[in-house]
């Protein structure tokens, strides 16, 4: 058995650990002069070293005890296991006598140190440089990305609080982790509790960090997710490319391929990386062609399933290489079996409650790869394909939303969202990524013409690479034939970025030289490339800098908006304080409460300012207090929306009338989920709430 | 096949390409006028004079060759171009009242001479490549009639817009104006107030006044017609010259046929004209597709550049020096280039010095002398057209950061320049240089020369909008030139570069490698191109259609027939009663007949006559009503009456620009007083200025335009 190698995972860690870190540290900066404790901050980044660095260390250990390399012991599930198990461990965390975050914060900054120093010492002093000092740089931007739209601001409460515009998503997605942290239920929490259809994973997932970080959801989206997460994506993407490259070095005898599993000692292969997340053309450009560089972050239900889905991918690259493939053929193991038969589906069917679009494309990639390998000849694989195909509808019907599914607009998102001027060049430049790499992977097996193409498919030669093109145009599929409300078949048809830039930074030793004509040895050659390349590289430098400079200036237009007696004065910020004292309420209390407010009470209602806002102002109290709202429907003539859940709920047909809030008709109203108690708020015209709780078990 | 009938085939070729343009854009102005007031015998006669000059010089160029291959620059038909050019001109002028017959003479002349030369062209077999060429000229024509007609600059409609919304602009009134004042007065003036001479590049009004008195039309319709039937196929016929002396002066082989069945040249031809990125792209690169067909001094400045070019590179080949080459033709074109465009004056002095540097000529007496010469000629010409109001003074990277869309400045020299690299890239391919060293023996061997010219020109059309603020994005006609001057070269060499490309890749004999794939991948990373390209092609004339359109649709509705044309009624778009009804009823229709009809008063009464219209005439003086274009009303009555006005600057609450010349004039310093518009003080002004007669224009008690003239007699 060849023994497990983890040191090329360390550039891996290590270039995570330091995004995290400058991600925590401009959040830290950016809220100076408001109420900034640094211990959350601590404990966050320390859970997410914890994270990053975890499976480098049992890595370590493997490699210490000889364990043999198999996709049990690779990176890649080492960190998705540490990732739920750490998730898992959240659920649990307030029932138990130890500080579990600080516990976790220690182990965390243990590992990461103990990483950092066996991955020093492994290469050149530069390169390691190289990486650090990148990585704090990509934090820069990372973080200007993130922060630099009005999805999520390190001062997002504060933005609230003195009216400046905040986008809605995260306040709903807060609301449905909140509901699930007191309910259990996924619900948007409205108007009691019903069951939402919706991929609800990363709620979930957030509301269980966040009760391990002792943090509210709220605030966990706002920086939990971008220093945990981030990194998790990133590194999601270096992981798949380590594991290929590792598996291509195996392959190649170890030597002599100018070929090395770490990426470290190929830093321009991690160009690619970053001209796939930066760009190369002004973001104008980009957006023109539906390549959109911030959605990727913003989305965080798409960046922590893209992050999963390259995990699963990098399992399935070492159970391919470590012996799956020849196992496929003839004898299957008891490893293999748990595999084939139960890690790699289970994976597919959670992309499914992170995002739907990972798991339908994960699917479909799988299943071709069934149907390529034949393995449908052999009952126990047959059987493995039905199941997963019965659960994988199931899984579909519970997280899909009735309402999304709008039905057939042709080429609905390039009329969206591509002006049409530019539609020729959309699948050129939209699937730039993919067409890149099967062209590379054609090339290199010497693939000229179309019977070369059939022979190479026969012979299962470029299996990566129809199913990297099989990604790319189902991707595109369904923006093109459905309508996806709010441009979401991007989180369709973007997935091949990624999977395709993770390969080609792999293969990035092998296919590119190929690439390189002998005349690039004349320095007329080089000038003439560095001309035509300079505005290229003028552009990402620009890139890198607009989102970073949009953060600055949102920060700078929040704090001018501060009155100068504090932002805790507006009436805005007294209603926020009000609802969250709320959320410090005993669970078991929470659980039973819902709470009421009187459309009269605008102090509420009137508290998103953004233009439209009004659809989403029922969510803030689930948000804030983690408590249902009762009868907390817009207000009549309020334009509603079918998507967040809305539509589970009645919209008002009328103005509340006063005898819509008498407690007996609320509490008629809370009685089908259980609620029992009815919390009326009222707010002064500072904002400043009263509450009246009416129990509906001793109501007449 | 013989060297005489590959010459004799190329050059026939340019002649039939310019034919079909003009022919092609004379039927699309025809059919698009159907319905309205006839202008089909200006258009015959527009293009019968487009034909003369386009297959004249070739007659001329078959009658004086002495051999096969001569580089004889006198007898080139590129240098017999810019005489026909220059002989229509001054005949017109010297014919004077009777110019009008010439002009008949002339058209039946060229239209024979054109006719001929199709005849000879299409006899001589090989189909396909002759229909192939057809079909890429008659397209090419197509899409230079939505580009030129679909701006606010020039239409087939352009008087009936006019009449109903006056949404016109300003630019044609100004030159027109301009063109006017040269025709009745001989003076380059605006006449917004008597006929100060002022500085500007006029040579494009006077040479347009000239034409248009050979039509027998006014000016302004002339700009609409008879400019673009003109100038268009001169300009792709002048490239297309240029190319072929180019490929001549190479010493490459040509083939028969070459120019008609140059496809990559053809290829090159069509992506720098029309464009393989959408039409927002190119704009956000300051790659002005329209620009080169709409401005009427840049077009004709090229009309008359790029055989000037074409000549000098016959001069260049020849064996011996030319003195009145260097002494006669060059100044004189310098001369002629300031008045037309200065820009290419600049162009075409730092050409031909560098290459009196580089051929040593420089450093002889000869030499040194011309270019003395040379530098005067242009100095003293540049000072009398330059008008120091378009200088805004030092400002870096103007150009580029004022016209390319924001976030896409680094691109500017790549994209805006594109040609010229190409045509480097491709020279430096051919010549198989790769390192400085190889570089370097190239231009010591004068092997690469006209790579450093298209550096040259490059770096000069780059430096003035680079460094300095020009105004209204005129920098374009120093950074687009070089477009042109690359393209012809590259036309010249594309199928070259190809064919070597393809030898030089060959692979061994008997060796096979499949490239369906590689083909395959091209075809799909050129398909978007080609899309857009087909776009580009088709979009400027289905927009000038719906202009058209929209432009009957709503005479129709004001002739109150618009119930009609929401039942379905189409026809009454091109019923002409109902279109002229429409017409009677616009707003502007009656102030603008009356100074239509003031234009055609006889030459000898204008010339000692002013136009006064009274600032109380409020349909007139607020026109163009749109923000801060109050200031260009005062150019509307001299551009369409021909006549200079008194006292003829814009309202004192306009603001006025200090563009246009309006410098010229003294700008209002209080409102027109009723002591300001009595006969006898406006007699006052007009003897202050050297006139005895002023057309007064101003509204009866019924609103009417009327027009009266004072006789200012003591």
């Amino acid at each position: 058995m060849v023994p497990s190698s983890h040191r090329p995972f360390g550039t891996v860690a290590v270039a995570a650990s330091f995004l995290s870190l400058g991600l925590a540290f401009m959040y830290w900066i950016s809220r100076t002069g408001f109420v900034n404790p640094v211990r959350p901050v601590l404990e966050t980044s320390a859970l997410s070293l914890l994270l990053i660095n975890g499976p480098y260390v049992a890595g370590w250990v493997g490699n210490r005890r000889g364990w043999r390399r198999s996709w049990a012991t690779s990176h890649s599930l080492y960190w998705l296991l540490l990732v739920i198990l750490v998730t898992i461990a959240g659920r649990f965390a307030s029932s138990s006598a130890l500080d579990t975050s600080l516990v976790f914060a220690i182990t965390g900054v243990v590992a990461f140190l103990l990483t950092l120093f066996d991955w020093l010492r492994e290469a050149r002093w530069w390169r390691s440089v190289v990486i650090v000092v990148g990585s704090l740089a990509f934090s820069t931007f990372a973080g200007g990305v993130v922060w630099g739209r009005i999805y999520k601001s390190p001062l997002f409460i504060e933005a609230m609080a003195v009216g400046r515009p905040v986008h809605h998503d995260p306040i709903t997605l807060a609301a449905i982790g909140n509901m699930f942290r007191t309910y259990g239920v996924p619900t948007p929490g409205l108007d009691g509790i019903p069951w939402m259809a919706y991929h609800w994973g990363t709620p979930w997932m957030f509301a269980q960090l966040a009760r391990l970080l002792e943090t509210d959801i709220l605030d966990f989206y706002n920086f939990g997710y971008v220093v945990i997460m981030l990194p998790f994506l990133f590194g999601g993407i270096l992981c798949l490319s380590t594991e290929v490259r590792a598996g291509l070095l195996r392959a190649r005898g170890e030597s002599g391929i100018g070929l090395s599993a770490d990426l470290r000692d190929n830093l321009p292969s991690l160009g690619l990386v970053l001209i796939a997340i930066v760009g190369v053309l002004p973001i104008t450009g980009m957006d023109a062609m539906g390549v959109w560089t911030s959605n990727v972050m913003i989305s965080e239900s798409y960046a922590v399933a893209v992050a999963f889905a390259l995990l699963v991918a990098g399992t399935a690259v070492a159970f391919w290489q470590n012996g799956g493939r020849e196992a496929i053929g003839s004898r299957m193991g008891r490893g293999d079996w748990l595999y084939a038969g139960f890690v790699l589906p289970a994976g597919v069917l959670v992309l499914g409650y992170l995002k739907l679009s990972l798991m339908m494309l994960a699917y479909l990639a799988l299943m071709y790869a069934w149907v390529r390998l034949r393995l449908y000849r052999r009952p126990v694989f047959l059987a493995i394909g039905v199941l997963l195909s019965a659960a994988f509808f199931y899984v579909y019907s519970s997280v899909s939303l009735p309402e999304h599914r709008e039905g057939i607009v042709p080429f609905d998102f390039l009329r969206g969202f591509v002006p049409m001027r530019w539609w020729p060049f959309f699948f050129l430049i939209h699937l730039f990524w993919s067409w890149c790499y099967v062209a590379l992977r054609l090339r290199r097996e010497g693939v000229r013409s179309i019977s070369d193409l059939w022979q190479a498919v026969l012979g299962g030669r470029i299996l990566d690479a129809e199913i990297v093109a099989l990604i790319a145009i189902a991707g595109v599929g369904p923006g093109l034939v459905f309508h996806i409300n709010g441009g979401s078949a991007f989180y369709f048809s973007d997935v091949q970025r990624w999977l395709s830039v993770a390969l080609l930074t792999a293969g990035a030793g092998i296919l590119l030289p190929a690439l390189r004509p002998a005349r690039m040895r004349s320095p007329l050659a080089w000038l003439a490339t560095a001309f035509l390349v300079a505005p290229l590289l003028y552009s990402m430098a620009s890139n890198s800098v607009y989102w970073t400079r949009r953060m600055v200036t949102a920060n700078g237009e929040t704090r001018r908006a501060v009155p100068f007696n504090g932002v805790e004065t507006t009436q805005r910020a007294r209603v926020i304080a009000s609802l969250r004292s709320l959320a410090a309420l005993p669970e078991a209390e929470k659980k039973r409460t819902g709470i009421f407010i009187a459309q009269s009470e605008t102090a509420y209602w009137n508290l998103l300012a953004r233009e439209g806002a009004c659809t989403f102002a029922g969510y803030v109290v689930p948000a804030l207090t983690g408590i249902t709202m009762v009868d907390g429907m817009p207000a009549h003539g309020c334009p509603l929306l079918p998507y967040y859940g809305i539509s589970l709920y009645e919209p008002r047909a009328q103005l509340q009338t006063p005898s819509d809030t008498l407690p007996a008709r609320l509490c008629r109203r809370a009685g089908p989920y259980a609620i029992t108690r009815i919390m009326t708020l009222h707010f002064d015209v500072d904002g400043r709430a009263s509450t009246r709780v009416d129990d509906c078990l001793s109501a007449p | 096949m013989s060297q005489r009938a590959v010459e004799i085939d190329d050059r026939e070729t340019i002649v039939v390409g310019g034919t079909i343009a003009a022919v092609i854009l004379a039927t699309a102005y025809c059919l698009a006028r159907i319905g309205f007031e006839s202008h089909t015998a200006t258009a015959l006669r527009s293009l019968g004079l487009s034909l003369f000059i386009l297959a004249i010089p070739y007659w001329l160029w078959r009658a004086f060759r002495r051999r096969d291959f001569d580089f004889s620059w006198s007898r080139s038909q590129p240098f017999f171009t810019l005489v026909t050019i220059a002989v229509t001109a001054i005949v017109a002028l010297a014919a004077g009242p009777f110019a009008s017959g010439v002009g008949v003479a002339g058209s039946v002349i060229g239209s024979i001479a054109a006719a001929i030369v199709l005849f000879s062209w299409l006899r001589n077999g090989a189909f396909t490549s002759r229909i192939l060429f057809t079909l890429g000229a008659g397209t090419l024509s197509l899409w230079a009639c939505g580009v030129v007609w679909t701006s606010r600059y020039k239409m087939p409609l352009y008087w009936e817009v006019f009449y109903t919304s006056a949404n016109v602009h300003h630019d044609p009134l100004y030159v027109a104006a301009m063109g006017n004042m040269l025709r009745t007065y001989g003076v380059p003036s605006t006449g917004s107030d008597g006929i100060p001479v002022v500085l500007y590049h006029w040579g494009s009004p006077w040479l347009f006044s000239r034409w248009a008195d050979l039509v027998d039309t006014d000016l302004l319709s002339f700009y609409s017609l008879g400019y673009a039937l003109l100038l268009v196929p001169l300009f792709f016929a002048s490239i297309a010259m240029l190319a072929l002396e180019a490929r001549k002066a190479s010493l490459l082989s040509r083939p028969q046929g070459w120019l008609r069945s140059n496809w990559w040249g053809g290829l090159a031809l069509a992506v720098a004209t029309i464009g393989v990125f959408p039409e927002s792209a190119l704009y956000a690169m300051a790659v002005w597709n329209a620009h080169v067909l709409i401005s009427e001094s840049y077009l004709a400045g090229l009309g008359v550049f790029l055989p000037a070019v074409a000549t000098a590179i016959i001069a260049w080949r020849a064996e011996r020096r030319s003195i009145v080459f260097l002494f006669g033709f060059l100044p004189v074109i310098l001369a002629a280039l300031a008045f037309l465009k200065v820009s290419l004056m600049i162009f075409m002095l730092g050409m031909v010095l560098y290459v009196l540097f580089r051929t040593r000529l420089l450093f002889s007496v000869v030499g040194a002398a011309s270019a003395v010469v040379m530098f005067v000629a242009g100095y003293l010409a540049y000072e009398a057209v330059s008008l120091p109001q378009h200088n805004g003074g030092f400002v870096p990277f103007h150009f580029i950061r004022t016209s390319t869309a924001s976030g896409w400045h680094q691109f500017f020299l790549l994209t805006h320049f594109a040609w010229t690299w190409i045509y480097v890239a491709g020279r430096i391919y051919e010549e198989r240089i790769r390192d400085f060293g190889t570089l370097l023996a190239a231009i010591k061997g004068r092997s690469i020369v006209d790579v450093e010219l298209l550096l040259l020109v490059t770096l000069l059309g780059f430096l003035p909008g680079a460094i300095l603020s020009i105004h209204g994005g005129s920098a374009i006609y120093f950074s687009d030139l070089p477009r042109w001057l690359a393209l012809a070269l590259v036309i010249a060499r594309a199928g070259h570069w190809v064919a070597l490309w393809r030898q030089r890749r060959a692979r061994p004999a008997g060796h096979r490698e499949s490239r369906q794939l590689v083909t395959i991948l091209a075809v799909f990373i050129a398909a978007p191109f080609a899309v857009t390209m087909l776009l580009n092609t088709v979009s400027p004339p289905i927009r000038m259609l719906r202009q058209n359109v929209a432009v009957r649709s709503e005479l129709v509705v004001q002739a109150g027939r618009e119930s009609g044309l929401a039942a379905g009624e189409r026809g009454l778009m091109f019923d002409p009663n109902v279109l002229a009804a429409g017409l009677v009823r616009g707003k502007y229709y009656d102030v603008v007949t009356e100074l239509r009809d003031a234009g055609r008063t006889s030459a000898n009464l204008k010339q000692d006559m002013l136009l006064f219209i009274p600032q109380s005439y409020g349909l007139y003086w607020n026109m163009f009503d749109a923000h801060e274009r109050c200031t260009y009303v005062s150019l509307v009555a001299p551009a369409i009456s021909e006549l200079a006005m008194i006292d003829g600057m814009p309202p004192y609450a306009c603001k006025v620009t200090d563009q246009y010349n309006m410098s010229a004039y003294t700008t209002r310093v209080r409102d027109q007083l009723p002591g300001d518009v009595t006969d006898t003080a406006l007699c006052v002004k007009a003897g202050a200025k050297g006139f005895s007669r002023v057309m007064v224009l101003a509204p009866d008690p019924q609103g009417a335009a009327r027009r009266r003239v004072v006789e200012c007699v003591t």
